[in-house]
C-alpha cells in the first residue's frame, strides 16, 4: 500500500510542479540562481579580502551551501498551519496515511523532483571538478540526510505551533532569516569572530548547509568529519522527539477544544 | 454495529475583550445530552439552524472532535483510536471545506487519495468513472484543473473522492451544496443506493430539506445543542396536534355555521381552510358533509420544512 502511495505522491509532485512552465523557470531563479549571484557578489565584493579563499572556492562554496540550504530546508510549517486552521487536517486525521507521514512524503517528493531537475547536475559538476573522494562522497550524502532532518524537524515544529497560536507566519519568517545566516548560506561562519562561531557551532542550524558543504570540500579530516556527523545525530534525534512530543499534545488539544 | 452514540456533551470556550488588556473566559454549550444510533443500511439526517451544533455532532462523530462526557462507538470501535481498519471504513465530506487541489484535475487527485487506501490505478479509475456517470459528471471533466470547474462539478469531484474507498461509515455535511437540480437528484439517488447495498450507514446535514426527506431513513432535529425530536421522518406530523390542512368550497349560506362549529377555520373567498389532526380527519369531513356539499376538497399534509421550523421555534 505504503509503495504505491510513495509513486503516485512523487508523480503528483512532479506533475504539479512541472504544471506551469513559468513556475519552473521562476522556482529555479527564486531559489538558487538569484541568491546565488548576490551571495557570490557579496562575500566577493565585501568580505574575500579577510578570507583565505580564492574566487572560484568561493563561487564553489556558495553554489553549496545555496543548493545543499534548498535541499534540506522546507516550508512545510505554512502547509501544517493552514492545514489545522481550515480544518483540512481532519481529513488527514481520518486518512490511512498518517498526517506526520504525509506531509514529509509530498514534502520530499517535491524536493526529489527539484533535486534531480536542478541540484543535481551542480552537485555532479563540483563533485567532478574538486576531485572528491567516494569517502567525502559518502560522508556528504549522510549529513545531508541529517542535515534533512534538522529542516524538517525544525519546521515541523514551527507548524504545529498552529494549534495554539492563530499566525505562524512571523515564526516563520524569522526561522528563514535565522536559518540562512547562521546555517552558513549568506555569508561563511569562518568569517565571525570566534566567540560567535563557537555558539552557533553549539546550535543545529551549521548542520543544515555549511556542514555538508564543507565536508564536500575537503575542510574536515575523515575523523573529524564522522564526530561532526555523530553531533548532527544527536541534534537531529532531539529535534525528531521534540517535534514528535509538540504534535502529540496539539493533537490532543485539536481533538478537545478543536481550533 | 452502525454508530452509537449516548449522552455527548460538548462545551466550547472564547474569549470577550472586557479592556485594553483585559479578557473574559466565557463558555458555550454546543451539544447537550445527545443520544442516537445509526445502524448499517441506514441514513440520519440531521437538522438544526446555524449554529445548532450539527458540524460539531458530526465532528464528534467521525473521531475529530473529544466529547466532554458521553460514548461514541463506530463499527464497535472508539473513533479517537483511528484504528487501520476504522480509518479505511470512514469517509468524510466537510461540504465547504473540499480536499480537491485547484492545480490538480480530479483524476490526478484520485490516483494519489485511492493510492492512500491500497487501490490499483486501474481500480481508481474505474470506480471515478463510475462516480462520475452517476453524478452525471462528463468525463473530459475530469481531466481538467478543478482552478476551472464549477462549484457543482468540483462538490461532484469531492463526492467521488469521498467514495473512493467504499466507506461502510460516510459523514457528510452539505453533501449538495452548489449542485442543480438534476445532480441533487441524482446523489440522493446514488446515497440511498449505496447506503443499501454496501450496508453502511450514514451521517448526512444539509439545509436542502428535499435531501432529508427522499433519503433518510431517521430524521434528528437540534435546537441549541438539544435533541427537539429523533425518530423516523413519517412520525413527524405525530408531533403536532393540526398535522393535516383541509381546503374546501361550501356553499356562502352555511358559512356562519361552519365558523361556530370550527372557530379556527380561515375563509378566504370562497375558499375555507382548516388545520386538524390527521386521526381526526374522517370524522370532520363526516361532520362537513352533515352541514353542506362541500366541492373541491383538498388535503394536504404539513410541509417537512413546516414542520421543523414549527418545531424549532416551539421548543
Amino acid at each position: 500500500m505504503n509503495r504505491k502511495f510513495y509513486h503516485n505522491a512523487i508523480k503528483f509532485q512532479a506533475n504539479l510542479f512541472f504544471k506551469y512552465k513559468s513556475y519552473v523557470a521562476l522556482s529555479f531563479l527564486g531559489d538558487l540562481a538569484i541568491p546565488i549571484i548576490i551571495n557570490v557578489l557579496f562575500i566577493v565584493g565585501v568580505i574575500s579580502k579577510d578570507t583565505s579563499y580564492s574566487i572560484p572556492k568561493i563561487i564553489i562554496y556558495v553554489v553549496l551551501t545555496n543548493v545543499l540550504f534548498t535541499v534540506t530546508m522546507t516550508d512545510m510549517e505554512n502547509r501544517i498551519s493552514y492545514d489545522i486552521r481550515s480544518y483540512q487536517l481532519a481529513y488527514k486525521l481520518l486518512s490511512p496515511i498518517s498526517p506526520l507521514r504525509n506531509y514529509i512524503v509530498n514534502d520530499l517528493a517535491i524536493k526529489l523532483v527539484k533535486t534531480l531537475t536542478f541540484y543535481v547536475p551542480f552537485l555532479v559538476v563540483i563533485a567532478f571538478f574538486e576531485r572528491v573522494s567516494v569517502m567525502t562522497i559518502l560522508l556528504t550524502v549522510i549529513s545531508i540526510l541529517i542535515a534533512c532532518s534538522i529542516g524538517y524537524s525544525i519546521s515541523f515544529i514551527i507548524g504545529t505551533l498552529s494549534f495554539w497560536l492563530t499566525e505562524i507566519w512571523g515564526i516563520s519568517a524569522i526561522k528563514n532569516l535565522v536559518i540562512a545566516a547562521f546555517s552558513g548560506t549568506i555569508f561563511p561562519l569562518y568569517i565571525l569572530p570566534e566567540h560567535v562561531q563557537s555558539i552557533i557551532y553549539k546550535t543545529p542550524f551549521p548542520y543544515i548547509s555549511y556542514v555538508p558543504t564543507s565536508i564536500l570540500m575537503g575542510e574536515h579530516t575523515y575523523i573529524n568529519a564522522w564526530n561532526t556527523i555523530l553531533t548532527g545525530c544527536l541534534w537531529s534525534f532531539a529535534l525528531l522527539v521534540l517535534s514528535k512530543v509538540l504534535w502529540n499534545i496539539g493533537i490532543k488539544k485539536y481533538e478537545s477544544v478543536g481550533v | 454495529m452502525g454508530i452509537k452514540v449516548k449522552n455527548i456533551n460538548k462545551k466550547y470556550h472564547y474569549y470577550v475583550n472586557t479592556g485594553l488588556f483585559k479578557r473574559e473566559k466565557r463558555y458555550i454549550n454546543a451539544v447537550k445530552d445527545v443520544s442516537f444510533d445509526v445502524n448499517n443500511g441506514e441514513i440520519l439526517g440531521l437538522v438544526g439552524s446555524n449554529g445548532a451544533g450539527k458540524t460539531t455532532i458530526v465532528k464528534m462523530t467521525s473521531g475529530i472532535l473529544l466529547p466532554d462526557s458521553g460514548k461514541i462507538e463506530v463499527n464497535g470501535e472508539d473513533p479517537f483510536k483511528k484504528t487501520k481498519k476504522f480509518k479505511k471504513d470512514v469517509s468524510l465530506l466537510l461540504g465547504q471545506k473540499g480536499k480537491l487541489h485547484p492545480d490538480m484535475s480530479i483524476y490526478e487527485i484520485s490516483l494519489l487519495y485511492g493510492s492512500m487506501y491500497g487501490l490499483s490505478k486501474s481500480e481508481i479509475l474505474r470506480r471515478i468513472d463510475e462516480m462520475s456517470e452517476i453524478l452525471n459528471q462528463e468525463k473530459q471533466l475530469l481531466e481538467k484543473q478543478t482552478r476551472s470547474l464549477s462549484l457543482g462539478q468540483r462538490m461532484k469531484g469531492e463526492i467521488s473522492l469521498a467514495f473512493i474507498n467504499n466507506p461502510k461509515v460516510i459523514f457528510l455535511d452539505e453533501p449538495t451544496l452548489g449542485l442543480d437540480d438534476k445532480s441533487s437528484r441524482n446523489i440522493r439517488v446514488f446515497l440511498r443506493e449505496y447506503c443499501k447495498k454496501n450496508n453502511a450507514s450514514i451521517i448526512l446535514t444539509s439545509h436542502n430539506l428535499q435531501d432529508i426527506k427522499d433519503i433518510s431513513t431517521n430524521l434528528l432535529i437540534i435546537k441549541e445543542g438539544r435533541v427537539v425530536y429523533l425518530g423516523k421522518i413519517e412520525n413527524l406530523p405525530n408531533e403536532f396536534d393540526n398535522n393535516v390542512r383541509l381546503s374546501f368550497t361550501i356553499d356562502s349560506s352555511k358559512r356562519e355555521k361552519l365558523e361556530r362549529l370550527y372557530p379556527t377555520i380561515k375563509i378566504d373567498n370562497d375558499r375555507c381552510h382548516y388545520e386538524c389532526n390527521k386521526n381526526d380527519l374522517d370524522q370532520i369531513l363526516n361532520e362537513l358533509y352533515q352541514i353542506s356539499k362541500i366541492t373541491e376538497l383538498t388535503i394536504e399534509e404539513k410541509e417537512l420544512g413546516n414542520m421543523i421550523e414549527e418545531l424549532l421555534e416551539r421548543e
